[in-house]
């Protein structure tokens, strides 16, 4: 269990990395709610960088080995990245977006670092919040939710848009073999419990 | 598949093998090969009507004036002509909802009020009013006008007025009794319209980013002022130079029935102590209608006792009256019920010729608690009476609004046996606690 400092020091940086992603790389844009705690198996992650992009149609923006053959393939998954090797079997669509994602991907110290990287389509009207990360035995969990954009921001009540989500972490989970991911359509939560320490105890 | 139809299904079931073996007498339901009895679920189904009875209390002895339910209407009307019927805004799922939750306000305010003469009736405008409100604060926060400054000095104009009403209230009324009936509603009007004065959360840094936020806002403010208005009026119209204050009186005996609440309560908490179950009985009730007896008169005195306490804690002293009154109502029927437990009563109704009989008896029950006197104070007390004659209706017809009109299985058959026996219970106790009431208000306006 970490020491108190620790979890202090590591609750702020969780409270700050409940960001929106509204489309760009390091965007911090903290609103300050938190997944409730108490639900989780695994420790909570609060240590990473977080790269986010948003793009226009609901397109693939990575895909591992070759690309889906379907008609209309649909973004979402995840792969999760730990060495160069990982990396070269790792593609990334044409345009902006998705060579905005290769390159914070890319730009992992892989060795030391790893990055989980993630995609889903989201309607234009909304925005896609990063709940939290939690690092499981031989897998990640992480959890999303979606919240209707500003009044004043322009957009289409049936387009959609894909999210891509890039989560670094510093260190290398050896043998990644289970992946979960909670999307949840409300951002609203209850108020955070008090506890003795004052701190996070997911 | 809901649990009414499940059971359905199941009793769909047994049906299916009756059935084949030759007994197709359908729509029965039960198990006759073992001892039980095939009950007749269309008959039963079909004498049970839950949509006859009200179960709230009618009785409110002051005028409603006309102009209120007027004044709901107007400003709601005013709220909404502020709102255009298709939002010009960016967003557009914003604007669709936006658009959409004006139409279907709007619906309510199609035609003035005409002849509202029930505190219902008052409510729904109240309530109508309060949903305009809604939409004119979530369209004012999505163009940019949201004003939390306006909201909070509402607010403020709101405790203001509800502490002068407080700060003038003696409980005047032609009789004690009047003086508990008619102000316990004010006393619900003005906690209501105190609750809705206090914000659930701050306002939001950004309203165009919290559009339904900005509007659950607006309208708990403008609930409250309706509320606190609507007190205001209410009293005023019922209120004479004449009345005597029976302000004292009420408080008096609400403490006092507040003693005889754990008096009684005292007498049954073997029973009524949350560790107690069926399985305290010398014998077994599984399956039978006192199982499911027991529990509903356990769980209903348990509430009645608490919510009789609570009125009390928050100084709603003509509420803690009729609340101590029906939570002793609930505690003399759990005690009956009890005891003929103990007696060996509550077994599986003999035929659905028991069935009916049971509930003609829980209606007659009913009307008779009714016409105790003073009938206003009875027909307070019985709703809990009417109350459980209604659920076991329900067990049988099904819900008159959630249901499909699937007839009744043997689990809804013995539920509606234990709600029919404790209608008869619960009805019983009205004429004893009635005159405990009565003696209680009586003494304590005498100073006694």
């Amino acid at each position: 269990m970490p020491d108190w400092s620790r979890r202090r020091a590591l609750h702020a940086l969780g409270t700050a990395t409940a960001v929106s992603l509204a489309g760009c790389i390091g965007d911090s844009d903290s609103d300050g709610f938190e997944e409730p705690p108490g639900r989780r198996r695994g420790e909570r992650v609060t240590d990473y960088d977080l790269g986010t992009v948003r793009a226009a149609g609901a397109d693939p923006l990575f895909w591992e080995g070759e690309r889906a053959t379907d008609d209309e393939p649909r973004p979402g998954g995840y792969t999760y990245v730990a060495s160069e090797d990982d990396l070269a079997d790792v593609s990334f669509a044409d345009g902006d977006a998705a060579a905005e994602l290769a390159a914070f991907v890319r730009a992992t110290d892989f060795g030391s670092e790893s990055v989980l990287v993630l995609a889903r389509p989201v309607r234009e009207c909304y925005d896609l919040h990063v709940r939290g990360v939690w690092r499981e035995d031989g897998g990640f969990e992480t959890s999303f939710c979606s919240r209707l954009r500003a009044a004043d921001a322009a957009c289409s009540r049936d387009a959609e848009q894909t999210v891509g989500v890039a989560f670094r972490f510093p260190f290398v989970e050896d043998d990644v073999t289970s992946m979960g991911s909670r999307w949840s359509s409300s951002c609203d939560g209850r108020p955070e419990p008090v506890t003795a320490d004052g701190g996070d105890d997911s | 598949m809901t649990e009414r139809g499940r059971r359905a299904f199941l009793a769909a079931a047994t049906g299916a093998l009756a059935a084949t073996a030759g007994c197709s007498r359908l729509p029965f339901v039960g198990d006759g090969g073992d001892g039980g009895v095939d009950y007749d679920a269309e008959r039963l189904q079909a004498v049970a009507d839950p949509t006859a009875v009200t179960v709230s209390a009618s009785a409110y002895p002051g005028p409603i004036p006309d102009d209120r339910a007027t004044r709901h209407y107007e400003r709601g009307r005013e709220l909404l002509d502020g709102v255009p019927r298709d939002p010009a805004v960016p967003n557009e799922v914003v604007a669709a909802r936006l658009a959409r939750d004006r139409e279907r306000a709007a619906e309510r305010f199609a035609d003035p009020p005409d002849g509202v003469s029930t505190l219902d009736d008052l409510d729904g405008w109240r309530y109508d009013r309060a949903n305009a409100a809604e939409v004119r604060g979530a369209y004012e926060a999505a163009t940019g006008d949201a004003d939390p400054e306006s909201l909070r000095e509402r607010r403020a104009a709101v405790r203001d007025s509800l502490h002068a009403f407080r700060g003038d209230w003696a409980y005047r009324a032609r009789s004690p009794l009047e003086a508990v009936l008619v102000h316990r509603r004010l006393e619900l009007t003005v906690t209501r319209a105190g609750d809705a004065v206090v914000a659930d959360g701050p306002f939001p840094a950004d309203p165009k980013r919290a559009v339904s936020a900005v509007g659950s806002l607006a309208a708990a403010v403008e609930a409250a002022r309706a509320d606190a208005g609507d007190a205001a009026a209410l009293r005023a119209a019922y209120r004479e130079p004449s009345m005597p204050a029976h302000r004292s009186a009420v408080e008096t005996a609400a403490v006092r029935l507040s003693a005889a609440v754990r008096a009684t309560e005292a007498r049954v908490y073997e029973y009524l102590d949350p560790a107690a179950g069926p399985e305290n009985f010398q014998r077994n009730v599984a399956d039978t209608p006192a199982e499911p007896l027991f529990r509903r008169a356990k769980s209903g005195a348990r509430t009645a006792v608490d919510s009789a306490e609570s009125a009390l804690d928050r100084g709603e002293h003509a509420r803690a009256v009729t609340a101590a009154g029906r939570a002793l109502v609930s505690l003399v029927a759990f005690e009956a019920v009890v005891a003929a437990i103990r007696d060996g009563e509550y077994g599986m109704p003999a035929s659905a010729d028991a069935v009916v009989a049971s509930r003609e008896a829980a209606v007659d029950a009913v009307a008779s608690a009714e016409s105790v006197e003073p009938r206003p104070l009875a027909d307070v007390l019985a709703v809990r009476a009417r109350s459980m004659l209604r659920n076991g209706d329900v067990d049988l017809a099904g819900h008159p609004e959630y249901d499909r009109g699937d007839e009744p299985t043997v689990e809804d058959i013995r539920n509606a046996a234990g709600h029919y026996a404790l209608t008869a219970h619960a009805a019983a106790a009205v004429e004893p606690v009635a005159r405990r009431v009565t003696a209680e208000l009586r003494a304590a306006a005498a100073g006694t």
